[in-house]
């Protein structure tokens, strides 16, 4: 229901999580939906994802076609006493998005920084071609 | 061991950010979830068995402009969060790695198991 908004703007859309699934069958351990912010910066999209414990070599960002997705790895172990408090877990990353038109995915660019993702992704120019008409 | 430990962890904030705690007779290890923060600016304080932390996550909105989701929490975050015993505040270590903090909490001394040695009568 979620996507809806994104839909009607035509700018990102976030992908149904069916992907999700067949992605933790592909990976073993646990996988994780980064949280994300979007937001529109004017001339760009600047997506923005917390993926702690993840560094510039554990990260993952790719572009098929109009899906981003990206992708963080952690080398996190629990420490070795018992446990007995439990908030989060230990795993890796995965979302995936789906680009409106009007991004230039060649253009896309990301930095990671204390475990934070940060995408720029630029807007196309929207210059209308004008189609000349000759007179036949 | 710390059996009612989880009634008596969040004596204060809400539940932002997620930390893991584990503890064995001799210390204990806290772990935290920082995304995004500079490790200078995570602030880590412990009084007897009592760890504050502490820090701040801006907005990342700029003026007019358009929010297409916004799932990461932002504002003054604190948690007091009680440890199960109080511990050596002088040899508490914390660090910050790719937005993941831990916090090494020796046991206090006088709080640490002695061993009782058993002699023959």
């Amino acid at each position: 229901m979620e996507n809806q908004t994104l839909e009607n703007r035509n700018e990102v859309e976030v992908k149904k999580n069916d992907q999700v699934e067949v992605e933790r069958k592909r990976h073993p351990g646990r996988l994780y939906s980064p949280a994300v912010d979007i937001y529109d910066r004017g001339n760009h999209i600047e997506v923005i994802a917390d993926m702690p414990g993840v560094t510039e070599a554990d990260v993952d960002v790719t572009v098929e076609g109009n899906l981003l997705t990206i992708e963080g790895r952690t080398q996190l172990e629990a420490p070795a006493q018992d446990a007995i408090y439990h908030e989060f877990g230990y795993g890796n990353y995965f979302r995936r998005f789906e680009l409106g038109a009007e991004i230039n995915a060649e253009e896309i660019s990301a930095k990671i920084r204390n475990g934070e993702l940060r995408l720029t992704l630029p807007k196309a120019n929207r210059l209308e071609k004008k189609i000349s008409v000759v007179s036949g | 061991m710390f059996g009612t430990w989880n009634l008596l962890n969040e004596l204060a904030g809400g539940s932002y950010p997620a930390f893991n705690l584990h503890a064995g007779s001799e210390s204990a290890t806290l772990v935290s979830e920082v995304p995004g923060i500079e490790p200078e600016s995570v602030d880590v304080s412990v009084e007897g068995d009592v760890l504050t932390l502490s820090f701040e996550r801006h907005n990342e909105r700029k003026d007019g402009e358009q929010i297409l989701r916004q799932e990461r929490p932002f504002g003054k975050f604190k948690r007091r969060i009680k440890l199960p015993y109080a511990v050596e505040s002088d040899e508490v270590r914390a660090t910050v790695q790719a937005g993941v903090l831990k916090v090494e909490l020796p046991r206090a001394k006088e709080e640490r198991p002695r061993k009782i040695e058993v002699r023959v009568a």
